[in-house]
């Protein structure tokens, strides 16, 4: 507890009191940085009735430095490889210290809506989804079955 | 969970718009994006957007555009003191406790209807209470409260005066600073400070920015410390009667962060500014934080190892196995 920054029990206090649709974060109890994660998959999209699990730890620089997040189940989607790293801009250079913690799993929930397979993470997904968008798509669904339960 | 005891003031320490419109946006509006407290030494970039002073200052010099809608190229120079907001922030700060208060009467009174939301409520905005009457009487109320007996306002400028002082105050045409005994004492070591940053190229920068008076200090320039010799990083930190130990990523640091945080004391409203004192006292609790949290040296190579060998060979024969599967 002690050295934890305000923002971040604040941030946390939000997120339990009020979460967002379809996302939970509730953090450890030995560490108060470190959080367990699930986003629901957005209807309408291939990751649809899938509850994904990721890990999320805040850095001692944060909330100058971005949160790393990790997906912890596996996933079928160009923009996240096989060790369940993200590829998303705001996780990265884009990352401002005005985002936070909730505007972050929106944005990957908003990335499982619209992948983008020319900033591709895992090559072979991404040229899948190029090549043949439909079939991809459905392996997507298979492994939201298979794994995301 | 430890950290819900600790209530903290935020936003929805109010009720829904639908109860009491606007004052949830009010206490939100009032705060810095990054840091999510009522704005401290409030300053507005280009774009209009505005942080602490100490925020901005610390997430322009790790990225330079504005952390809000991104507009770009934005440094320390453009960033302009937001003097009313602050008057807006120092004012809500005095009312934020007694708005929550006559809240609470209302909802006690019309409890009749819902008895178990009272309690719930004043659970919610005690710790709130105790905080911000901590924080105004350390820092807010004093230098108000405490003008001397005979103290009046210029009618002119609007500064106070004492009245023995007035007359001579106002046939001088209202000179911004109004205490001869500041003056004196702090004359000779203007003198200096003025030969001091004179000698590091950022005297005319500083003059912008010192508005009204002489014996406003002026911020400290940025430093390229890749120029430096260690020894004259030190020399820069016992100008400022900061110490001089530990490495020279430490000195830097040290220096740095005594930039950032000097600068953005001096955008605070003089009523409102910490001691330099306190201001060291807070450069090392950062430090620790921060600079110190890296990874420790490691001077007995052999003894780290027979102290840890069997706790670390513990843990890779119990990674090994996940590694497989």
């Amino acid at each position: 507890m002690a050295g934890l920054p305000k923002r971040i029990i604040k941030e946390t206090e939000r997120l339990m009191a009020d979460p967002a649709p379809g996302i939970t974060a509730t953090p450890h109890d030995d560490n108060l940085r470190y959080f367990d994660v699930t986003i629901a998959g957005p209807d309408g999209s291939p990751f649809a009735a899938g509850n994904f699990r990721l890990e999320l730890f805040l850095p001692e620089e944060y909330p100058m430095a971005p949160p790393k997040v990790r997906f912890l189940t596996k996933i079928y989607h160009p923009n996240i490889d096989k060790l369940g790293r993200i590829c998303l801009d705001i996780l990265k250079d884009k990352w401002s210290p005005a985002l936070q913690i909730r505007t972050v799993l929106l944005s990957i929930q908003a990335l499982l809506s619209s992948p983008n397979p020319d900033d591709p993470l895992a090559t072979d997904v991404a040229k899948h989804y190029k090549e043949d968008e439909k079939d991809a798509q459905r392996v997507s669904q298979e492994w939201t079955q298979l794994y995301a339960k | 969970m430890d950290w819900a005891n600790t209530k903290l003031p935020e936003p929805e320490d109010f009720p829904e718009s639908s109860t009491a419109p606007g004052l949830r946006a009010l206490d939100n509006a009032l705060r810095c994006t990054i840091c999510k407290e009522l704005f401290s030494g409030p300053v507005s970039l280009r774009c209009g957007h505005s942080f602490c002073s100490q925020c901005i200052r610390q997430a322009l010099s790790a990225k330079q555009e504005c952390p809000t809608c991104r507009k770009g190229h934005e440094t320390e120079v453009q960033i302009r003191v937001n003097m009313d907001l602050e008057e807006a922030v120092l004012a809500w700060t005095a009312a934020r406790s007694h708005v929550l208060e006559l809240i609470e009467k209302a909802n006690s009174a019309s409890s009749t209807r819902h008895p178990p939301l009272p309690p719930k409520k004043r659970k919610r905005s005690e710790p709130v209470e105790d905080d911000e009457i901590v924080e105004l009487s350390s820092e807010t109320s004093p230098p108000r409260s405490s003008p001397p007996a005979d103290a009046t306002l210029c009618p002119m400028c609007n500064k106070p005066a004492s009245e023995a002082e007035i007359n001579r105050h106002l046939d001088s045409g209202c000179p911004a600073a109004v205490q001869p005994s500041n003056k004196k004492g702090s004359s000779s070591k203007d003198e200096w400070s003025k030969l001091m940053s004179g000698r590091t190229k950022s005297l005319a920068k500083g003059k912008g920015r010192a508005t009204d008076s002489d014996d406003e200090p002026s911020p400290l320039p940025k430093v390229s410390y890749d120029t430096l010799k260690d020894r004259q990083i030190k020399e820069l930190l016992s100008e400022q009667g900061l110490p001089t130990t530990g490495d020279r990523q430490l000195l830097i640091k040290r220096h740095q962060q005594w930039v950032i945080m000097y600068n953005s004391n001096l955008d605070k409203k003089v009523t409102v500014r910490t001691t330099q004192a306190k201001l060291k006292a807070d450069l090392a609790r950062w430090l620790e934080k921060h600079a110190m949290s890296a990874k420790p040296v490691v001077e007995d190579v052999q003894a780290h190892q027979r102290k840890y060998g069997k706790e670390f060979a513990a843990l890779t024969a119990s990674a090994r196995p996940k590694a497989k599967a």
